[in-house]
This record gives structure tokens, C-alpha cells and sequence, in this order.
């Protein structure tokens, strides 16, 4: 038969899970932000932008934006234009 | 039972469709969230970020998933791979796809590690420390293939004729014929998003108990089960995508 927690644990355990990942994202959307190319973005603007890699790692490891900056290794990237892949 | 059975059946396929328009109706344009199902964001009609492609990218650029992990966690421990059986676009392709009559295949138990491997190797350490490498999970990811290169490359925006869009085809006609034979073998074998919520299965609020003992080993929900597992001697195991048609078998077993 199943070996499940004890029924007491378990609860324990989904309400620690539940502050875990609600404070993740409680917690991101309250504050974190990361510079990229001198600008302070959140991480819902930073994830949006990395999908048309909109926002890179430079080689001094600073978040860049390729259409701000003129770094020579950063290219791509236009932030109307999903990525093709 | 046989009409519980249709009525599973076919509430399930009513979810999934409805989740596909969801998840494609790109005039939402909601990708600073993501949702806990492989649909690739690259799709033109995409609504939502694919959690797995925000991995990537995060670990490419070193910074912290804070949504991604907390939406995957979230969606884990209040429903587990309920996400997988009723939510995903793939799945509803490899179900469809399993219906192809056809010679059908076991596969080995061990084969469920491989996902693992994909999600350490290719969605956290490969991105992390070779981030301009340019190999990820998303290189080769059938669903990206399917809702991603090969749309862009009939509209012109990328070629067809890269040595890289045709492993991508390779890898997606594989996984195809995969499913075709092996029920929901991509879930099984190579979906990382299914190997992070596998974690909560056994925890998560919504899950599959069973309402009394009187089991008669009858073997009808493991017969049926798409992920070849035993329902009654694993009851909510890693693998388990919740389709429920065990409910449906078997009326000793209730949804909790």
C-alpha cells in the first residue's frame, strides 16, 4: 500500500511549501530588481525581456540590454520580435 | 463504470483543449508570468512564458528564478502533475497520438531518470556555466520545435535549411513516434517541467486517495494507467500525471 506522511506532517509540509513559493513571489513582485544597463528593472520586466534576448550577461558579468548598450559581444535581440528559435 | 470512464475521458480532453486556446491566444500577451505546462513561448501565438524556457534563460543569466520557482512550487503543492493530465498542450498531442492503433511498448521504469539528467544538465548546469554555448534544453526541445521553429520557418523569419532545425525536426519525429507507441512517453523520459512537479505528488493538496480498503487486486487501474504505474500500490508516485481514468476503473478509489 502507499507509503504517504502521516496525515499531520503532510499538512506541515504543504504550509511550509506554500510560504516558500507564495514568499518567492510575494517577494519578487514587493521588490527585486536587477540593473540592467543602468536601468532598475524588475524581474517580470527581466524575464519578459530574456525571451527575445532583450537582456544578456556581458563578459564583466552585468546584465546588458544589446539596443542600449554598444558591447561588441552582445548582439540580437529586439524586444517586439519574439525569437525565432 | 464504462460511461464514469467516458465522462473522465472526455472532461479531460475538454480542459486540455480549452488550456491549448489559453495558452495560445497571443492577443493576452501575458509572458512576464509563467505557466506550469510546456508550451513555448517562442510561439507566435503563445500567451504565457514556458516555465522550463525561463529556467534556461535565468540560468543563462545567472540570476535567480524567483517566478518560475515559485509558480512551479505553487502549482506543484496545491495540484502536483494534475498540470501534466489535464493542462498541458503536449500531453493532449501524446494522447491523441497514443490512439494511433499500433503496436504498443512497455517502457523500462529506469528510463524516468533521464529527465532528471535533462533538467540538472541542460535546463541549470550547461546554461549556467557555458551561457554563451548556446546548448539547452530549448535547443532540442520537441514542443519548441513544434510550436516555435518549424511556425517561424514557414513564415519566413528563420531558415529551414540549418543543420540545427533538423536535428530539432529529428529530435521532434522521434518523440512523435515515441508517443505513438509508448503512452506518454515524453512526460516519462524527457519532460523536466514533469520531473520538478513529480517532487510534489505525494504532498500536494490535490491528490488521489482511496476511499476504503476493500481492494480485490482486480488489476483494472494498472491496466489502464497511461504512465504504467500501479495506482493501488503507488498511489500518488512521482510518474502519476492524474488523468484519472484509475477513478474511473476502479470505483474503491476517490479523488481527495
Amino acid at each position: 500500500m502507499e507509503t504517504t506522511p502521516k496525515r499531520g506532517y503532510r499538512w506541515l509540509a504543504l504550509l511550509l511549501l506554500l510560504l516558500v513559493f507564495g514568499g518567492l513571489l510575494t517577494y519578487t513582485t514587493m521588490g527585486v530588481t536587477f540593473d540592467v544597463s543602468g536601468t532598475s528593472k524588475s524581474e517580470y520586466s527581466v524575464l519578459q525581456d530574456s525571451l527575445t534576448h532583450s537582456v544578456q550577461r556581458a563578459a564583466d558579468g552585468k546584465l546588458i540590454s544589446p539596443q542600449a548598450s554598444k558591447t561588441k559581444d552582445a548582439k540580437g535581440g529586439k524586444a517586439d520580435k519574439a525569437c525565432p528559435t | 463504470m464504462l460511461e464514469k470512464l467516458r465522462r473522465i475521458t472526455r472532461t479531460r480532453y475538454f480542459i486540455q483543449f480549452v488550456a491549448l486556446l489559453g495558452l495560445n491566444a497571443n492577443f493576452f500577451q501575458l509572458r512576464s508570468i509563467c505557466v506550469p505546462a510546456m508550451n513555448c513561448h517562442s510561439c507566435p501565438a503563445a500567451t504565457f512564458a514556458c516555465p522550463v524556457g525561463v529556467l534556461v534563460n535565468f540560468s543563462t543569466l545567472r540570476i535567480f528564478p524567483f517566478i518560475a520557482l515559485g509558480i512551479i512550487g505553487l502549482a506543484g503543492t496545491l495540484f502536483g502533475r494534475l498540470w501534466c493530465g489535464f493542462v498541458c498542450p503536449f500531453g493532449l498531442l501524446q494522447d491523441l497520438l497514443h490512439k494511433i492503433p499500433g503496436r504498443k511498448v512497455r517502457l523500462p521504469r529506469f528510463l524516468g531518470y533521464t529527465k532528471w539528467v535533462l533538467l540538472g544538465g541542460l535546463v541549470f548546469a550547461i546554461p549556467f556555466v557555458y551561457p554563451h554555448l548556446n546548448v539547452s534544453y530549448c535547443t532540442l526541445c520537441p514542443v519548441g520545435t513544434l510550436e516555435s521553429a518549424i511556425p517561424w520557418a514557414i513564415m519566413g523569419a528563420s531558415s529551414p535549411w540549418r543543420i540545427m532545425f533538423m536535428v530539432r525536426v529529428a529530435v521532434l519525429l522521434g518523440i512523435i513516434a515515441l508517443a505513438a507507441v509508448a503512452s506518454r512517453g515524453f512526460c516519462r523520459v524527457f519532460c523536466p517541467l514533469g520531473a520538478m512537479l513529480s517532487l510534489f505528488n505525494r504532498f500536494s493538496f490535490w491528490r488521489i486517495s482511496q476511499e476504503n480498503e476493500s481492494c480485490n487486486t482486480c488489476g483494472q487501474c494498472a491496466e489502464r494507467c497511461p504512465v504504467e504505474i500501479d495506482p493501488m500500490a503507488e498511489m500518488n508516485n512521482g510518474e502519476c500525471v492524474r488523468c484519472l481514468d484509475c477513478t474511473a476503473r476502479c470505483l474503491k478509489l476517490g479523488v481527495k
